[in-house]
């Protein structure tokens, strides 16, 4: 189910006064696990562990408070990778990671497409074609790795 | 033929800007060894003592390992050992885990059975240093052999574990007496760092 910023923001405030008094729901829970990837762009590992859903809802609620809802992009790093170049003012991570960056980064690194566990399919076509490149904003088939 | 690190190419000397200290910080991240991406890590083209991208494989990542104790990752020591080739080293990674339960004890089972990397911080970071700045912060062990399980042991009545579990982490036969996390500045070493266990950075 898609969600609007707005029933995201009222959710979490929601959920932040239930998780500082008696605890996160069960609906909580199901929750986090349907939109805290699109929150914060990575994947939730759901596990059977009683502190991981309200790590992850601090980790959501931060994000979003920082960020808002921001548009999905199309590439996405694997853990452990950052991205460093002269065009960046500092290293990229998938927390501040766009498709205008992957691109920039990919053009000077072409081989290192390994970095990326998420990436378009015609992820070589967007480096030479710059309108290209705005078009994967659009929601392009990702290919993931 | 190459010749391996057999020939000194550098003066032995005490850093009198930046004194040494020991100790190590009380976060680290554990990382399962199959989920590193071996041919995506990155070595530092000068320094093969240098990881600057320790990339995991895509929907994997590491667990951050918490000792709140006054000397975190205490019995952590890398030691040489003879070899029929050349000498290799061997790392012990010790820590504590101040807590029990079935929960815990699901930790002790894949501890038990399975392989690892940790990389931890050390206390004595280089911040001063005249260049490469902060990369004595990040070290990695395991990469080579992996850390397997040497102590796992549970005493109710022990004072250094309050009834938790001592962890004894053992990696041998590495080829390198040491590996640093070190991606070119401290800032975006502590980035690296923090984006292995999906944390944001």
């Amino acid at each position: 189910m898609v969600i609007s910023e707005q029933e995201l923001r009222i959710q979490l405030e929601e959920m932040k006064a239930r998780s500082l008094s008696d605890g996160l729901w069960a609906s909580d829970h199901k929750f986090i696990e349907q939109n805290y990837e699109r929150v914060t762009f990575q994947r939730f590992a759901k596990r059977n562990c009683s502190r991981c859903y309200n790590d992850a809802f601090i980790e959501m609620y931060t994000v979003f408070k920082k960020n808002g809802l921001r548009d999905m992009p199309n590439f996405r790093l694997k853990n452990g990778a950052i991205l460093q170049s002269a065009h960046f003012s500092e290293a990229v991570t998938n927390s501040n990671l766009t498709d205008e960056k992957a691109i920039q980064w990919l053009r000077d690194n072409p081989t290192r497409i390994n970095f990326f566990a998420v990436y378009p399919e015609n992820w070589e076509t967007l480096l030479v074609d710059d309108g290209a490149a705005k078009k994967s904003k659009e929601k392009n088939n990702r290919k993931q790795k | 033929m190459a010749i391996c690190d057999k020939f000194l190419e550098k003066n032995i000397q005490a850093n009198c800007d930046d004194l040494v200290v020991k100790g190590v910080e009380a976060n680290g991240v554990i990382i399962n060894r199959a989920d590193i991406d071996f041919s995506a890590v990155v070595f530092d083209a000068d320094n093969k003592n240098v990881i600057s991208n320790l990339v995991l494989k895509s929907g994997k990542k590491g667990y951050e390992i918490s000792v709140p104790t006054p000397n975190p990752f205490s019995g952590t020591t890398t030691t040489m050992e003879e070899g029929t080739n050349r000498k290799t080293f061997t790392n012990n990674l010790g820590f504590v885990i101040l807590d029990n339960g079935p929960e815990v004890a699901g930790i002790i089972d894949s501890l038990a059975n399975g392989e690892f990397v940790v990389v931890y911080e050390n206390k004595y970071k280089g911040l001063q240093k005249s260049t490469n700045k902060g990369d004595a912060t990040y070290q990695i062990v395991g990469y080579y052999q992996g850390l397997k399980a040497s102590t796992l042991e549970n005493d109710k009545y022990s004072d250094d574990t309050e009834g938790g579990w001592n962890v004894v982490l053992t990696e041998t036969k590495s080829p390198k007496s040491a590996l640093f996390l070190y991606a070119g500045n401290a800032a975006d070493s502590e980035k690296a760092f923090q984006s292995l266990t999906n944390l944001k950075a």
